[in-house]
């Protein structure tokens, strides 16, 4: 087992919050994206047989989605290798799971809904 | 009369249920003369339906906790807590977030429908005006004209304060924002006079904003414009 | 200082500690009573003004369900009705809900965590005093009949100057940002207070629930109340200075204040609703005879819930034509929140389930509001389906269903609250039989009003119209609902009664009378000012079931600080997830000056209300002295290191430990900050996107070496600050005094670059545009001005002996506020040259 530095307090409740703060970024990247390319015409132009905002939204999306991944990957290290009390690092595990099928519920809606309307 | 056919179940469905219920009057949402009041209340009854069940479980399972004490003793934390915060939800959120979605796109303004009928209105503090673009110069005041079956395109804006225009029988209301212009899509299923109210707290006279929507057969509808454009003129 | 004073004793016995510590926590009786701080006292005070407003909000609801009774009343006009119906809806949010919580949150906290205080008690009496005046302003003005009209979301632009000419809507402004200060101030104090200051060996995961769910809420108001403390100033500055942020017709939008006031509103609910929920966490159990199951669950669940009511504030604004995927967006988010608030649900159903449940009078009323919240949250997942909201929004179904929620979810839980702490408010004990007929009273009159009224909504009735005709069909419904409504008040009624009688007459009660196993309940009821005679050492999540003798241990003096030292009142701090004793931390006494600044800053908000700006300075400036004077107390004239704090452990003052309240306290302020500036540049951002009749007739003209001066001055301000928090600069006071002055110098010259750059703003009452980037710039103009307050004050204390390597404090929450004001500068100013060239 490697002796891996262990996560001391302001960092250790940011661990329990991470996942979160991810899916608040996603939201606000989708909803200020989506205001934006309303606002600018984006879903008028087509790229690769669908809207240039659609396929923006959709990226924005998948990076928070991936973000989320490795979050959750990397706080589940911190959980095996006990860098952090038990509790602390199962409810940021917990929390980082919650956040990432919260992420992913909150951008089901982009592949098929109307954009600008 | 012409139905758009999507609307035509949930229109019998709710119709049955108002009758039971006693749902009529003349601002009900759950007495709808249009497709887009009849999705809404179609959903409502679903919905209704549901949470009553729901409801009724949450309480039986109070109920029981209480007339058999301890009787929840071996179970296991996990079957409460996943099954009833987690699965419950789950299995009913999904569908109703995928129908609700599914209704709305429906019923959206959008463009590229054959036969549509636009108005402009402009509500102001207390009244709206109504502009035909299709049989200019034709103008009403707190009476809306439009023809039955055919989808209305109403685009809404204000001349001062926020407002909202709603005809409940027949659509969900769109606020009116000064500076911005809103779209609601409406029709009605059948000839006759419909009610609407100023939804969007506006003042004084809030309550006194009210107006009628008057759905007309085609050929009356047509009629109908040319006088008011013969009046305006 | 004497010797001895670093090596106090414990007294002799439980009685002689008792009197020592009463001497220094205790508040004298009269008017000493106002400079009262201790946290027992200033609770109590906000919990009984907070019923005293439910009961005038409680009474407007009468007026309106008299006027709602029959169709075409006569009883009120629509002017009056326009003003109760607003004052309703602002006092039971702003003057009832929130300062309740805050109330309970105070008398409990410390109690549940094993502290014998808040961590600045002066702050809650100065938020207690705000609170009270700034609920009094708008109380007057409903006395004078000039109360707010315009509904208590206060849309623009029927609150503009335009539609309200009156004082109406200036008094909501003024009162509730008034108000707003003790709100923010109290979430700053409860979440250090929960994170800091706990008995020793208390870790996270040890804590009690409710002071989880304060946690969160707290949390939750720190960054929800900037966003409409910032559209209430941008609005007010419109009423009172025409810049025009809200006027459509000159590049405003009536949108933005819908989104900064639900940006609040939305998570207000919930910040209402978690206290409440953490109350029925803590009681539940109780009457179940068994912990509650899925701790983990739970706290996972509120912090869960915190996020994503953040994310629901659009389905206040479903209907004004925002994009159909933006909908979804916020319907998914809606739906969403109702999965950790079922794990909640469930947790609680199954810990019944698992235990032997007593029907006792608070848990009747926490039967009530399992019916009643459930009910509500059922018919908000309803209204998180978007078409069914566009029928249904701004009818009678979302008043029914807002109660449902708000009655359910926090009035309920207050009364389970009330019946179940009370003996420890007055050490007497209740009647059972008064408590079932009030429960029954409530329940049934709560039903009859709302539950028909979902179907008056679906019916077709609008919200907020004063009367209506007898061809609607509505008149049944809207009698029945008003004769529930006064069934449910002749409740409220008896309810007060009862704890009056309770609190004159009941029967003396013994300690801890419902068996609970959490740390309020070992002390003596009525509570003692100091709470415990010495602190408890912790070791489970219920702590008087593991040591039942807890209590006598402690009062006997047994615990940690069974003294009194210096004549100053002591109280630990301990690690913030470990719970290992980390500070002591001192605490200041009882004084008037909370008072003094609350009334210095009423003179500031009732100049304003009147539009006399020269007194307003006085007020603001009066108010900023009173806060300097404030740490005259604070603060150590000599290094201590390590004191002895009882139990042969031993532990250095906060004046020198690493992360001292004040430190944490000071982050806390500028998360709010940094919230309230991302609010005000989304505003300027936004109506570049959104708002009608952009662009702008001018731009603003960059000035490049204004704009260099400003830099310089902030980047100086942040480095030299980082600079003056050195050891090696702060062990040599001349040295450490210069940096200081350097630091004010910086900000100088960030002021002078800023002004420079204001006098090109085009005329901002012409347009949205130069009004926007004025405010930003005046945003950043305020952090350098208060930036040299606090380079000066670095060097009062240090000349006054307050600073030494060891006592760094208030230089280092100094170099904090430079390197803020730095980021904030910086930011501003890429805001206001920066958009124009992106936008054009």
């Amino acid at each position: 087992m490697t002796q891996a530095a262990r996560i001391t307090p302001p960092r250790a409740l940011l661990l329990l919050v991470a996942g979160f703060v991810v899916w608040s970024s996603a939201f606000v990247w989708l909803y200020g994206g989506l205001s934006v390319g309303c606002a600018f015409g984006w879903d008028r132009i087509t790229l690769a047989g669908t809207s240039a905002l659609r396929l923006g939204l959709l990226l924005i999306w998948l990076v928070h989605v991936a973000a989320l991944g490795w979050l959750l990957a990397y706080s589940r290290a911190v959980r095996q290798a006990g860098r952090s009390p038990p509790f602390v690092t199962t409810a940021a595990t917990a929390l980082t799971v919650v956040a990432l099928i919260a992420t992913v519920w909150t951008g089901l809606a982009i592949p098929a809904t109307t954009l600008c309307i | 009369m012409r139905r758009s056919p999507a609307g035509f179940r949930p229109v019998v469905v709710a119709a049955a249920a108002a009758g039971l219920a006693g749902c009529d009057g003349p601002l009900s949402t759950l007495d709808p003369a249009g497709p887009a009041a009849a999705t809404i209340a179609g959903l409502w009854w679903a919905m209704m339906s549901g949470g009553i069940v729901l409801l009724t479980i949450v309480m039986a399972l109070l109920a029981w906790a209480f007339l058999r004490p301890g009787a929840g003793r071996t179970t296991s934390p996990r079957v409460w807590l996943a099954g009833g915060g987690l699965v419950l939800p789950a299995v009913v959120l999904t569908p109703l977030l995928l129908a609700g979605l599914w209704a709305g796109e429906r019923l959206l303004a959008r463009p590229g429908v054959p036969g549509i009928v636009r108005v402009d209105v402009t509500a102001r503090q207390w009244q709206w005006d109504f502009v035909y673009p299709d049989a200019t110069p034709a103008v009403s005041t707190n009476v809306l004209h439009i023809p039955v079956g055919r989808p209305v395109d109403v685009h809404v804006t204000s001349a001062d304060v926020i407002h909202s225009f709603w005809v409940p029988r027949l659509a969900g209301k769109i606020d009116a924002i000064p500076g911005h212009v809103t779209v609601v899509r409406l029709a009605a299923d059948r000839p006759g006079v419909f009610h609407g109210v100023c939804a969007e707290f506006c003042g004084t006279a809030h309550a006194h904003m009210g107006f009628t929507v008057e759905a007309h057969a085609a050929d009356a509808y047509e009629d109908r414009l040319r006088r008011l454009g013969r009046n305006t003129r | 200082m004497q010797q001895m004073s670093d090596q106090p004793s414990a007294p002799a016995s439980a009685v002689a500690l008792h009197k020592q510590l009463e001497a220094v926590w205790g508040t004298p009786p009269g008017l000493g009573r106002l400079a009262s701080v201790n946290h027992t006292i200033v609770g109590r005070r906000f919990i009984v003004t907070a019923f005293v407003f439910f009961a005038i909000g409680g009474l407007l609801a009468m007026l309106i369900r008299t006027q709602l009774a029959t169709p075409r009343s006569a009883f009120l006009g629509p002017e009056i009705y326009n003003q109760i119906f607003t004052m309703h809806g602002t006092v039971m949010m702003f003057l009832f809900a929130i300062p309740m919580f805050e109330g309970l949150a105070f008398y409990l906290l410390p109690k549940l965590l094993g502290a014998r205080d808040m961590a600045f008690p002066r702050m809650s009496a100065y938020g207690y005093w705000c609170y009270l005046f700034g609920g009094s302003i708008l109380v007057v003005g409903l006395a004078l009949g000039v109360a707010p009209d315009g509904g208590w979301f206060m849309y623009t632009p029927l609150s503009s100057k335009t539609y309200t000419p009156g004082i109406n809507a200036d008094l909501w402004l003024i009162g509730v940002t008034f108000v707003e200060i003790s709100a923010l101030s109290a979430a700053v104090e409860i979440i250090v207070t929960v994170l800091k200051l706990r008995a020793p060996g208390m870790s996270l995961d040890k804590m009690p629930l409710l002071a989880w769910y304060l946690l969160v809420t707290a949390f939750m108001m720190l960054f929800g109340f900037p966003p409409l403390i910032v559209g209430s100033i941008l609005l007010e500055v419109e009423r009172a200075f025409g810049l025009p942020f809200f006027d459509p017709t000159r590049g405003g939008d009536p949108l933005l204040w819908q989104h900064l006031f639900w940006l609040f509103g939305h998570p207000e609910v919930y910040i209402i609703f978690l206290p409440a929920a953490g109350m029925v966490t803590t009681i539940l159990p109780v009457f179940a005879g068994r912990e509650i199951i899925g701790y983990t669950w739970i706290v996972v669940s509120i912090v869960a819930l915190a996020f994503l009511s953040f994310g629901l504030w659009v389905h206040h604004m479903f209907t004004v034509g925002i994009p159909h995927l933006a909908l979804a967006f916020f319907s998914s988010a809606s739906t969403a929140v109702a999965v950790p608030t079922a794990v909640q649900i469930f947790a609680w159903l199954g810990t019944l389930a698992a235990g032997r449940p007593r029907l006792t009078v608070p848990m009747l009323f926490l039967l009530g509001f399992f019916f009643v919240f459930v009910a509500g949250g059922l018919t908000g997942v309803m209204l998180a389906i978007v078409p069914f909201d566009w029928q249904v929004h701004d009818t009678h179904f979302v008043v029914a269903h807002l109660h449902y929620v708000l009655v359910g979810g926090f009035v309920f839980p207050m009364m389970a609250a009330a019946y179940y702490w009370l003996p420890h408010f007055t050490g007497r004990s209740t009647r059972h039989g008064f408590g079932v007929t009030v429960f029954w009273l409530i329940f049934a009159g709560f039903n009859l009003t709302f539950l028909v009224m979902h179907w008056t909504g679906l019916v077709g009735m609008p919200r907020r119209v004063y009367t209506y005709g007898t061809e609607t069909g509505w008149e049944w419904l809207n009698l029945i609902s008003s004769f529930g409504s006064f069934l449910m008040a002749i409740g409220f009624a008896l309810f007060a009664i009862d704890v009056l009688m309770q609190w004159r007459y009941g029967r003396r009660t013994r300690r801890n009378p419902w068996r609970a196993e959490t740390l309020e309940w070992a002390m003596a009821v009525p509570a003692p000012s100091y709470n415990f005679a010495s602190l408890p050492a912790v070791s489970s999540r219920a702590p008087l079931a593991t040591e039942p003798q807890l209590p006598a241990h402690l009062a006997a003096g047994r615990g940690y600080l069974p003294f009194v030292r210096d004549g100053r009142m002591e109280t630990l701090a301990v690690g913030l997830v470990t719970g290992q004793i980390e500070q002591v931390v001192r605490l200041p006494n009882r004084t008037l000056l909370p008072l003094i600044t609350a009334i210095a800053t009423g003179v500031f908000f009732v100049s304003v209300l009147f539009k006399l700006y020269v007194p307003a300075l006085v007020g603001a400036a009066a108010t900023l002295a009173m806060f300097l004077l404030w740490t005259r107390t604070t603060g150590d004239l000599q290094d201590r290191g390590a004191m002895p704090i009882g139990r042969g452990e031993s532990a250095a003052p906060h004046t020198e430990a690493m992360a001292p309240p004040a430190l944490w306290a000071m982050a806390l302020t500028l998360a709010a900050d940094a919230t309230a500036f991302a609010s005000l540049a989304f505003g300027l951002v936004f109506l570049w996107v959104v708002a009608p009749n952009w662009p702008p007739p001018a731009l603003l003209a960059v000035d490049p070496a204004a704009t260099v001066v400003a830099v310089v001055g902030f980047v100086g301000a942040a480095l030299v600050g980082r600079i003056s928090v050195r050891p090696a600069v702060i062990a040599v006071p001349r040295l450490r005094d210069r940096v200081l002055i350097g630091v004010a110098a910086a900000h100088v010259a960030a002021l002078a670059g800023l002004g420079t750059t204001m006098l090109e703003v085009p005329d901002p009452t012409r347009h949205a545009y130069p009004a926007a980037t004025m405010m930003v710039l005046l945003y950043a103009a305020f952090h350098a001005a208060l930036g040299i307050v606090f380079a000066l004050y670095g060097v009062w204390r240090s000349r006054a002996g307050f600073v030494s390597p060891a006592r760094s404090l208030d230089l280092r929450i100094g170099a904090m506020w430079h390197a803020a004001t730095a980021a904030i500068g910086a930011v501003s100013l890429l805001l206001v040259h920066g958009l124009p060239v992106v936008m054009t």
